[in-house]
């Protein structure tokens, strides 16, 4: 009788262990799955809010010092980084090297706010060119020009 | 084997709830976002979808003891509500603040008209001059004139505007 309501007793344990196991495996993969969802939730919206275009005339592109100047005018509604590290900058496909570039501000542009990106006129021969912006969210912006 | 079937049930079935419980709070907290952040896209594209600006109409003072004067372009809004204090302008490519002078309004309505002018042009009319119009959703009124005449006899003349969105090419 003693050695009944012993074994009924570690069976019982034992089943709470193992319940109580599967139950915190649940629990840490169910929360990972709903951080990975919200995760990915707040990346959709950042990109669905973030938007800017490339404003120039593109008939006249103006020259500061050896550098042509694009601005670039934030239309979203988030800010966006804007540096070298985290736009990505390509005339007719070819990516200019983050070093060669200036950002004027350089850190964050607001919404609304128009940046000037600054490229080397070495890059840009005469004639009609594209220049391709990409920003962190990977949203990208192309606009044909002309420089005399 | 009485109790501790049921007892280990249901420590599932409640660490079952909970999982399901946080699912549920995480995707509805995803959803609400993603659906806002469409929303504020969408608005966005239909803004941009039903704007546009048009040149109206255009006049000039000078004196023809100067080499200079100033041009005065009307602008009418032909779409959705725009905010002129969130416009930059472009003139003959530079970024300008100080070149071109506007009422300072708040927003343009649609239907409403404003005026616009650019100071202290040369008369020469070997320069083509550019003005573009950038508004608060990326498209813009493109307007190019040149003066025609001499600096004593003459007038400016708009040779074409245009309103446009940049788009990807």
């Amino acid at each position: 009788m003693a050695s009944s309501v012993v074994s009924e007793l570690v069976l019982f344990i034992v089943s709470l262990l193992v319940a109580g196991m599967v139950a915190g495996g649940l629990y840490v993969v169910t929360q990972d799955i709903s951080g990975g969802i919200l995760t990915k939730g707040q990346d959709v919206a950042e990109s669905l809010r973030t938007n800017f275009e490339i404003i120039n005339d593109p008939e006249n592109i103006p020259v500061s010092g050896s550098s042509y100047v694009f601005y670039i005018r934030n239309i979203g509604k988030d800010s966006f980084s804007f540096d070298p590290n985290s736009v990505v900058v390509m005339i007719d496909g070819s990516i200019i090297p983050p070093a060669n570039l200036t950002f004027d501000p350089s850190g964050v542009l607001a919404p609304y706010e128009v940046g000037k990106i600054y490229v080397p006129t070495a890059f840009i021969s005469s004639g009609y060119h594209k220049i391709t912006v990409v920003i962190e969210t990977g949203k990208r912006k192309s606009l044909v020009f002309e420089v005399g | 084997m009485g109790v501790s079937v049921p007892a280990a049930f249901a420590v599932l079935l409640i660490a079952t709830l909970v999982s399901f419980g946080m699912l549920y709070v995480s995707s509805e907290n995803a959803y609400s976002m993603v659906h806002q952040a469409t929303e504020d896209y969408n608005q966005m594209v239909l803004k941009a979808k039903t704007s546009e600006l048009e040149l109206t109409g255009y006049n000039y003072s000078t004196q023809s003891n100067v080499t200079v004067y100033d041009i005065t372009f009307n602008i009418t809004n032909e779409g959705s509500t725009l905010s002129p204090a969130k416009w930059t302008y472009i003139y003959n490519g530079d970024l300008t603040t100080s070149k071109v002078l506007t009422s300072g309004r708040e927003y343009l309505l649609p239907g409403e008209w404003m005026e616009l002018t650019v100071q202290n042009l040369q008369k020469d009319q070997t320069v083509v001059n550019s003005l573009v119009i950038s508004t608060e959703i990326g498209c813009g009124l493109k307007i190019k004139w040149k003066w025609v005449g001499n600096a004593t006899n003459g007038s400016p003349q708009v040779i074409s505007s245009a309103w446009y969105c940049p788009v990807e090419g």
